[in-house]
């Protein structure tokens, strides 16, 4: 076989084929949507007692369709939602006139069969309307991941904070080294009171240790519990429904908040789909999590995403998944948390539908530092793409739960966050850290800023605050004798707010005046445009207040940065009768208001070029400002009618440039560099001595404009917009043009 | 009024009482009515599962016990 042709073996450079893509095959569990082997939708209930669950006879209830029958369906229900057809069903997730209540008393009664059928048939865009409806809280909210490669308490305080800062209402934190767990709950509590009020902490360990962590006080939510789809990898694992419900309320029974984690690809990577869809396997999850009186789901692939990624609508059935949570009237975590594909476009494919919709969490963990720092593995969205998520929560209008934090004040927190993680540390007398420290780890960017760090203190650190017991009021206490009154209280009230319980219910999370938003507190009461949540003006102007933004007087002050003593103005332009004079004709605020060309070049010394390219070629160049115009091709125009030769340049601020001769009409020039950015010295050294062979009737060399693949016009039309203004506002109708000093340009 | 599982009331738990050592962890843990209020809200809130979990009481915990035997040893699972 011959090689393939250039055109394939070029598409096979992209990024988006490092990627793995399956052949569907429903024996292996590789189907996202749909397999032959998934059950008919099914329910028998006698007696008040399930008796057959998706065309299994209770004789065979494996110990997950026992779960499921005993406790996760309201059989009041049951009848009237198994007897709607697929589509009718499907129908009620969109319809803006059924009330989302509607929704969810059905769902109580249907099977995981059935649910997987119905969100079968969900188009991308009925998904959209179905999240936008269906999740239990109005406000939606995001998660960020803080981790490092070494534990080290001063980066997490300091990253704590900056992600409290952007607007994360939940830290998930986890360790390389499980003994350091009691460490990294430590820092990130202390960091995140400096970053806003009301942040829950999670730290993602083995369960003994996660579960003690959170009564001591010193997290507040857990979400490790993993539930899978079949008995097989159940028992796999030494697990049952029954050990899961134990856990569940091993924590709900002590007050803390609590979701269970599932998602497709899970069975599939274990080898236990037993032929089943992903969807459905993850029907089965969520009706269990929802008999088990989790208050939310962690779910949309997590470990497995790249797996439903692979096959054909994986993406659809990631979503569905989320979706499913809600019609169970549960919180949704909604994925997004691993890095599904090497491709940039793929992985915002995936993720921006959730985002546009709005969920109870957009991601069950936003890499809010560096992918190399993510111990969780890569999230789909980290550090690197803060930026870009902002762009677009701002382009959309949406809220995506975070905001800018103005560059200064971040600073200021990092160094607050961690010089306080430093204070408490050597107060309660488990690790010293040095000046140097503090300053590395205010200023990294991530852990590999920070050089060799002592990791064994960190280790020495969390076996003394486990050993010795320490409290969230150990910590309130060692603030507050450190001089962090504000954080102690802060953390204080937060402890305060937890007792009420609020938080237990279903999608709660604090704001940042501690109120707590759930499902009974800010019940999602979305039913079509002029509904549902709309962020309030105060919080539209913290979208769109990007720190990139700049306006008319940012620019203006830019400019005035490179002002020059030089193109002083000479009085009013003369005629001159000069056979080998070339007028150069510049804009309104050139010389005045603007210096600096859109290529970087100082208007002064593109004009120098001009000069010097028009005097190699033996013509006299002089320089007259054009005040009553900013169109380019009537200043070269008129530029060239002043000129003895009749042959003129004309130059905006921006640095477009043509060649016009008196005699055409204005749009009709001679040559045109139209792409300002990149136009270089030499090429106006080019256009200058063109313009002096075009007056000497000779050969010019014709310029071509350099080509670029850049995004030229997103990075520079909001300044041309800008720069025209200026040049807008120098105008003068009607006013004679003036000559320009030559002084230090010649 | 809240109360922590110590009895305290919550507007008791200050900065200046951690000042005074007056409290300890056990005055930052949540109450049973607390959790028994919060079950009653869950369930009229379309969530009785999580409404039962909250409130879990003894007989209940007992009864799943049960069911969870009674299904290991059909299922053969391990325990």
């Amino acid at each position: 076989m011959s090689a393939p042709v250039g055109r394939i073996r070029f598409m096979d450079q992209q990024r988006v084929n490092l990627d793995g893509f399956a052949i569907e095959d429903p024996e292996l569990g590789l189907t996202a949507l749909r397999s032959p082997h998934d059950p008919e939708p099914s329910l028998v209930v006698a007696d008040g007692r399930v008796v057959e669950l998706d065309g299994v006879p209770e004789a065979e209830f494996d110990s997950i369709d026992t779960y499921i029958a005993r406790h996760g369906l309201d059989l009041t229900v049951a009848a009237e939602a198994m007897a709607l057809s697929d589509v009718a069903f499907a129908r009620l997730l969109v319809e803006l006139a059924v009330p989302r209540g509607e929704v969810i008393r059905l769902s109580a009664g249907a099977t995981p069969a059935k649910l997987a059928r119905v969100l079968a048939l969900l188009r991308p865009p009925e998904l959209v309307m179905a999240m936008t409806k269906l999740r239990a809280r109005r406000t939606p909210s995001n998660q960020a991941h803080v981790t490092n490669r070494l534990d080290d308490p001063l980066l997490l305080a300091a990253d704590a904070a900056t992600a409290a800062a952007f607007g994360f209402r939940e830290i998930e934190t986890t360790v390389p080294v499980l003994g350091d767990a009691p460490s990294n709950a430590v820092a990130c509590l202390i960091g995140a009171a400096f970053g806003a009020d009301g942040v829950l902490i999670q730290c993602s360990v083995e369960e003994a240790m996660e579960l003690e962590l959170g009564m001591r006080g010193l997290t507040s939510y857990a979400e490790t519990v993993s539930l899978y789809g079949t008995e097989q990898v159940f028992t796999d694992g030494d697990d049952t429904p029954w050990s899961k419900a134990f856990l569940t309320s091993a924590y709900a029974s002590r007050g803390m908040k609590m979701r269970v984690s599932s998602g497709a690809g899970a069975e599939v990577l274990m080898a236990g789909a037993q032929g089943k869809s992903m969807l459905y396997l993850e029907a089965r999850c969520v009706a269990l999590a929802r008999a088990i009186g989790a208050q939310g789901v962690q779910n949309g692939g997590i470990d497995g995403a790249s797996v439903a990624a692979a096959v054909p609508g994986g993406l659809r059935e990631l979503m569905a998944e989320n979706v499913m949570v809600m019609m169970r009237n549960l919180e949704s975590c909604s994925g997004n948390d691993a890095l599904m594909s090497e491709s940039d476009m793929r992985r915002t494919s995936r993720t921006l539908p959730i985002v546009l919709a709005g969920s109870d969490f957009t991601f069950s963990g936003f890499g809010s530092i560096q992918r190399y720092d993510n111990m969780f593995g890569p999230s789909n969205f980290n550090a690197e793409d803060i930026d870009d998520f902002l762009a677009m929560q701002r382009d959309w209008g949406i809220d995506g739960g975070l905001r800018t934090v103005d560059p200064a004040r971040l600073g200021e927190l990092r160094h607050e966050a961690a010089q306080a993680c430093r204070a408490v540390y050597a107060h309660l007398g488990l690790a010293d850290f040095s000046d140097e420290h503090v300053e590395l780890a205010v200023d990294a960017a991530g852990s590999k800023d920070l050089g060799e760090t002592d990791t064994l203190a960190v280790l020495g650190a969390a076996q003394a605050i486990r050993q010795r017991g320490l409290t969230v009021v150990d910590i309130v206490a060692a603030l507050d004798e450190c001089g962090y009154l504000h954080e102690a209280e802060r953390t204080m009230a937060f402890a305060r707010a937890r007792l009420s319980g609020d938080y237990l219910q279903t999608s709660a999370i604090f704001d940042r005046h501690l109120r707590v938003l759930s499902l009974v507190t800010d019940p999602n009461d979305y039913g079509g445009p002029g509904t549902g949540y709309e962020p309030s003006p105060e919080r539209q102007r913290e979208i769109d207040a990007i720190r990139q933004a700049r306006g008319v007087s940012d620019l203006r002050a830019s400019q005035a940065r490179f002002a020059v003593p030089l193109l002083a103005a000479g009085g009013p332009a003369r005629r001159d009768q000069g056979p080998r004079d070339v007028v150069i004709g510049v804009s309104p605020a050139v010389g005045r208001d603007v210096w600096r060309c859109l290529s970087g070049l100082a208007v002064t010394d593109v004009l120098r070029e001009m000069l010097a390219g028009l005097e190699e070629e033996g013509c006299a160049g002089r320089i007259v400002r054009f005040n009553d115009s900013v169109d380019l091709g009537r200043i070269g125009l008129a530029a060239a009618r002043l000129a003895g030769s009749g042959i003129g340049i004309g130059l905006q601020g921006k640095g477009t440039a043509l060649i016009h001769r008196r005699d055409l009409a204005p749009l009709a020039n001679l040559e045109l560099y139209s792409v300002a950015p990149t136009v270089t010295p030499e090429l106006y050294r080019l256009l200058g001595a063109n313009a002096a062979r075009h007056a000497k009737g000779g050969t010019p060399d014709p310029a071509r404009n350099p080509y670029s693949d850049e995004a030229i016009e997103a990075r520079y039309h909001t300044t041309v917009i800008a720069l025209m203004e200026l040049e807008r506002r120098r105008m003068v109708p009607g006013a004679w043009p003036e000559e320009l000093s030559l002084e230090g340009l010649t | 009024m809240t109360r922590a599982l110590s009895g305290k009331p919550v507007d008791s738990l200050t900065v200046e009482a951690v000042r005074a050592g007056e409290l300890s962890v056990a005055d930052l843990r949540i109450h049973p009515d607390t959790l028994e209020f919060q079950a009653q809200v869950a369930a009229e809130h379309g969530n009785p599962q999580l409404a039962e979990l909250a409130a879990r009481k003894l007989p209940r915990c007992a009864a799943l016990v049960t069911e969870a035997a009674d299904v290991y040893a059909r299922r053969g699972l391990s325990g």
